[in-house]
């Protein structure tokens, strides 16, 4: 800024003192062996330094109204997107801006509060611009450090609780929501413990949407749901076999009480009270025969919460709150088993998981990796790996999928089978044979192709069935580049650069995107004048209101133009125009021309391993991110950047995570403002 | 008054309402009630309606052909609404009641905005994108509760359509609570074996299948006092709601269903419950009216759920060819998105001739009371958007039955915009009149007294029922 500008200014601005907040050191390098056992009563803000005080003008200046630039006046000018909120900057190049925004951040601290101008741009509240940046970031220090010398001017203090802070000792596992098992992960239990195949379609489905299938509110037990579990268990209690249960050397009621308590075990992952032995046993007890003493046992335990939900039992205290529904505990250890085992493997815990929970070896950080490393290199992680891979890229759009058979007139329900079995046979290789890298998920060029898929890719197979074969590396490079991906993210009879590049954003760079509310979202349509799809969007975007998403979108929707509506490649537009794939971002930095560069410069970039990495602890969780996560999402990136992207290790690392081992007495998030929103006051919502 | 006078924009393009109009607005609806009849009405019964169904659609529908013309009680029917004309003495038209949650939010696409607030007449519970829930319980729900009574259902819920793995689905519009969508029957089989039992199975089979599912589900509920105290309040709050479905199943089925004609359904050929909607959706009205009928429920939901791929080909011979041109439109999501275009009026009138079809059978069913069922039940149809523009304004709504004190034969239209500017690709101005409003009418209907319904945070909103019923 030029002297003048400053000198103008700082006659407004408040002439004081404060102190730089420091961003706590991460233990990137290493997993603390044990959880902490001692009462940590949190952290707090480094003392202020009186020597290093910069003045508030002096900060405002250099450091928090250049970030201000940066991160908000993309919408937050008058005539942007955001302009008709209570928060509206003037860009620097206006003499007056550093008064007018200083004045500007006071008012807003005024009327809305410091916890709401420092919950929207992390997201932790509603914000038309989605997440600006995290908690953890320099851009929060030098927000929060800014209402701090707003609300106390000069006084080199903060005000109010500080910002999560990750130190070694502080334990912040996020929110725990209770979860019901998904319906593979209660078909496999059945499988396990009784031997009986569930029918699909008997127990409640999981629907498979935009949000992983693990939510627990994908999993929430409605009215018709609790005579689906009913009937399930009904099915299981009939179907199983019952041969040699009674065969314990003992009377037939003494053998079927102890088959029963075993199974029970077993099904509900933990040892059961002597009152939970009476009601699994109620049945024998009353005189039932063995078998239907054992079969009415059998139908109950099945419907019961401990069958139906990851257990969220707490062990020791460690840490005290703010309120006591804030204290922080550690698992018992039977429950770490279940999300362990319900994790890596979408099954209940084995012998050996059970025997250690039993014999309290799963209470330090070692001894859980431990157990899910000798998990997770079992065969059942492919399938999870699977799983989560087809959530990620949202390909259960495959199956919605509306085709113009005159442009795909192959497009039918096999090729949807191809394609999913195509990815799942890709990622999974990835995971299980290959390197079980990020960099070889997003840039390998093998593939799985059927003839049909090869047709699709130009490439010729030896026979009939599945072939491995070796894809263009100019064309083809690593899962998003794929029929799968590039069909569920397309229009009927064309490509549609908007879906793919909004995926990109949203799941490779784990940006936001919201609409605004109110705009149109349909395109203009093809005209002599739009004749190609960037023309188009280029129209579209003309509008304010869409140009804030769309300079995001569109240059890496473009990218992928050379995939048509299935995928398959082309160098011309229907139009005749030769297509265009050429785009440039300035986060991360670079241009490019076409997919492959595009995922070169987006997918090799720290920030896509750490979305990826948080896709995958969202997943394990069964819940969104939150901003009490934040220290636990800072080690995990931190961990996958130096095991070189390995996403074996990435899965053994979330089971070490603080949301993974511990959870709050009331299972909610302290630092999650907005889940404390009251619904009458959305109104107030400063935008 | 004009409309802008009610309402004014602000910044950032949202309207809100004028605190200094609404009442103004109100005073006028009250000068369109002395409007003189030339339309015989139809003398309501005093009596509360017994039964509520809803019926939705999504994607709204094309205006112009939907709302009435003419004047609250000498009116005719366009193309979309023609088939009720035989039934306009047992209808009440209403138009301009706009959904103003959306407002309210800050996040959530269109869609998400429109269905998860239209009938809970409250916007987001959270206003955060990765966790959009409605600020449920819904007005059905809220009917429920209170009309249900010892029915052994309480509510029963049909979806036409929609993806399913195991005959059941949700649209993502009725709400037991947030976090708890409704989930209904989407496999007209597995609705009538869940609702009317095996037929096949003899009585004692039956005593004695009821018999040992109530005891087991006496011992389930009993295990979950244990499970209480190894979770956080959080949890509670979820084995709380899981309890309370499960005390409800065991006390329907220790109390048995009665007898009742069970609905038979026989599929066709080929059918699929996801895509057949012309076989779904009678099949849906015939086993939700036997239902009602056997008061095995007092409020009912229908939902047609394939809003987004579908193709409609029943109704291509009406249409003279396929609904969606897909060279043009990616499918019918698209489609609507845009201004008016041929095909799409084939659509809206069919879900009005699937409301004509249940009308008849209310109409010519008696129930456990030997009352006439059109009698007795308040049927209430509407789309979440006005039009697929994502308008949340003046949404369509067609109420039927029994109205409680209110006149049927009417068309009571608050919809401040002249029929000429229909296309207009803005959306339609404000009414004055909300969502809010509707469903406190519908409970003043059922003989509540509520001063409102669903959203309380903005003083400026109009409380009390819809203007001039």
């Amino acid at each position: 800024m030029s002297p003048l500008r400053r000198s103008l200014w700082l006659l407004v601005g408040a002439v004081a003192c404060s102190t730089p907040t420091g961003k706590a050191p991460s233990d990137a390098a290493e997993v603390p062996d044990d959880p902490p056992g001692t009462t940590d009563t949190g952290s707090g803000d480094p003392a202020p330094d009186p020597d290093d005080c910069v003045d508030d003008s002096a900060f405002f200046a250099d450091a928090a109204a250049p970030m201000l630039e940066t991160e908000c006046t993309g919408c937050h000018l008058s005539d942007g997107p955001a302009g008709g909120t209570r928060y509206v900057l003037a860009p620097l190049s206006d003499p007056e801006a550093l008064s007018t925004n200083y004045a500007m951040l006071q008012a807003l601290v005024e009327t809305v509060g410091t916890e709401t101008v420092l919950a929207k741009p992390t997201g932790e509240t509603s914000h038309g611009g989605g997440v600006r940046f995290g908690v953890l970031d320099s851009q929060y220090a030098l927000l929060h450090e800014l209402v701090a010398r707003i609300e106390a001017p000069g006084a080199c203090a903060h005000p109010g609780s500080p910002p999560i802070t990750c130190t070694d000792d502080a334990i912040h596992p996020g929110a725990a929501p209770l979860r019901r098992l998904t319906d593979l992960q209660y078909q496999t239990l059945v499988a396990d413990v009784f031997g009986v195949d569930l029918p699909a379609g008997l127990f409640p489905a999981t629907p498979l949407g935009e949000g992983f299938r693990t939510a627990a509110t994908n999993n929430v037990v409605s009215a018709a749901g609790a005579e689906s579990v009913m009937l399930a268990a009904e099915h299981v209690s009939d179907a199983v076999d019952l041969e040699g249960a009674f065969d314990c050397g003992d009377t037939d009621a003494t053998c079927a009480r102890a088959w029963l308590l075993d199974h029970a075990e077993a099904t509900w992952r933990r040892p059961l009270t002597s009152g939970e032995q009476d009601i699994v046993t109620r049945f024998l007890d009353a005189g039932l025969s063995p078998e239907d003493g054992v079969r009415m046992g059998v139908f109950l335990l099945l419907q019961a919460p401990a069958a139906l939900y990851v257990d969220e039992a707490t062990a020791a205290p460690v840490r005290t709150g703010d309120r006591p529904e804030h204290d922080v505990y550690a698992l018992d250890p039977h429950a770490v088993a279940s999300r362990l085992s319900f994790f890596v493997a979408d099954a209940p815990p084995d012998a050996t998981l059970r025997a250690a929970a039993a014999d309290d070896a799963l209470s330090t950080r070692a001894q859980v990796a431990e157990q899910a490393a000798r998990l997770v290199a079992q065969p059942r992680t492919t399938d999870v790996v699977a799983r989560f891979h087809q959530d990620w890229l949202h390909l259960h759009q495959l199956r919605d999928q509306l085709k113009d058979e005159t442009v795909f007139p192959q497009f039918d329900d096999a090729l949807v089978d191809d394609m999913f079995a195509e990815t799942d046979l890709y990622t999974t290789e990835v995971v299980w044979m290959g390197d079980a890298t990020f960099d070889q998920l997003m840039f390998d060029t093998t593939g799985w192709v059927t003839p049909e898929l090869a047709a699709i890719y130009g490439v010729s197979t030896p026979d009939g069935g599945w072939s491995r074969v070796a894809l263009p590396d100019e064309t083809r490079p690593g899962v998003l580049s794929r029929t799968a991906f590039l069909t569920a993210h397309a229009y009927a009879a064309t490509s549609s650069p908007v879906r793919r590049g909004a995926w990109v954003i949203e799941n490779l760079l784990c940006e936001d995107l919201v609409p605004p509310p109110g705009i149109n979202t349909t395109l203009p349509e093809e005209s002599g004048e739009l004749e190609t799809i960037r023309d188009r969007l280029a129209a579209h975007a003309a509008d304010p209101a869409c140009r804030t998403c769309h300079d995001r979108i569109d240059p890496i929707g473009f990218s992928f133009e050379n995939y048509d509506g299935i995928g398959a490649w082309r160098d011309s537009w229907v139009s005749g125009h030769p297509v265009d794939a050429t785009g440039s971002l300035d986060d991360p930095a670079g241009d490019f021309d076409g997919y492959a560069e595009m995922i070169a410069l987006v997918a090799s970039t720290p920030r896509a391993r750490s979305c990826y990495a948080r896709r995958w602890f969202e997943y394990a969780v069964g819940r969104p991110a939150g901003p009490g996560d934040a220290c636990s999402l800072d080690r995990l990136a931190d961990r996958f950047e130096a095991s070189g992207g390995d996403i074996r290790s990435l899965l053994v690392d979330i089971t070490l995570t603080d949301a993974f081992l511990y959870r709050t007495a009331a299972g909610t998030d302290p630092y999650d403002l907005a889940a404390d929103t009251d619904p009458a006051g959305a109104s107030d919502a400063s935008e | 008054m004009r409309p802008s006078d009610r309402w004014q924009r602000q910044p950032g393009g949202l309207w809100a309402p004028s605190r200094r109009g609404l009442f103004r607005g109100a005073a006028g609806g009250a000068a369109a009630l002395a409007a003189l009849s030339n339309r015989p009405a139809r003398a309501q019964s005093l009596e509360a309606p017994k039964r509520v169904i809803f019926v939705h659609h999504g994607q709204g529908t094309v205006m112009e052909q939907f709302l009435p013309e003419g004047d609250e009680r000498s009116f005719s029917l366009p193309f979309i609404t023609e088939p009720l004309t035989a039934w306009t003495d047992r209808l009440l038209f209403l138009g301009g009641v706009d959904n103003l949650m959306p407002q309210y939010n800050t996040v959530g696409n269109a869609h998400e905005n429109a269905s998860y607030t239209i009938f809970a007449a409250q916007p987001f519970p959270v206003q955060d994108s990765a966790r959009l829930t409605s600020a449920g319980p819904t007005i059905d729900q809220v009917i429920t509760d209170r009309i249900a009574g010892d029915t052994p259902f309480g509510r029963l819920d049909f979806l036409v359509g929609g993806s399913s793995a195991d005959g059941f689905a949700t649209g993502g519009r009725f709400w037991v609570d947030r976090e708890d969508p409704v989930v209904g029957f989407n496999e007209p089989e597995i609705a009538t074996l869940r609702i009317f039992g095996d037929s096949t199975m003899s009585e004692a089979d039956a005593w004695a299948l009821r018999s040992r599912r109530s005891s087991v589900l006496d011992a389930v509920l009993d295990t979950f006092r244990a499970a209480e105290s190894r979770v956080g309040a959080e949890g509670l709050a979820r084995l709380d709601a899981h309890k309370e479905k499960l005390f409800a199943l065991e006390q329907r089925i220790s109390g048995g269903v009665g007898e009742c004609a069970p609905s038979r359904f026989t599929a066709p050929a080929g059918y699929d419950f996801t895509y057949d909607d012309d076989v779904s959706a009678l099949a849906m009205n015939d086993i939700l009216v036997t239902a009602l009928s056997c008061d095995y429920a007092r409020v009912a939901t229908l939902d047609y759920s394939n809003t987004h791929d579908h193709a409609f080909p029943w109704l291509w011979a009406d249409n003279g060819g396929p609904i969606v041109d897909t060279g043009v439109w990616d499918n019918w999501h698209a489609m609507v998105h845009a201004d008016y275009q041929p095909g799409m009026e084939v659509v809206y009138r069919w879900y009005v001739d699937n409301l004509v079809d249940l009308l008849e059978r209310l109409s010519t069913t008696t129930d456990a009371d030997g009352d006439n069922m059109l009698d007795t039940t308040l049927v209430v149809f509407m789309s979440e958007f006005s039009s697929g523009r994502h308008w949340n304004t003046s949404v369509p709504v067609i109420l039927a039955g029994n109205l409680g004190p209110i006149e049927t034969g009417r068309f009571v239209n608050h919809m401040p915009i002249d029929r000429e500017t229909f296309q207009d690709s803005g959306g339609y101005e404000f009414s004055g009149v909300t969502t809010n409003q509707l469903f406190t009418s519908l409970l003043h209907m059922l003989g509540f007294d509520d001063e409102g319904f669903g959203y309380t945070g903005d003083s400026a909103l109009p409380t009390g029922g819809v203007p001039g019923l």
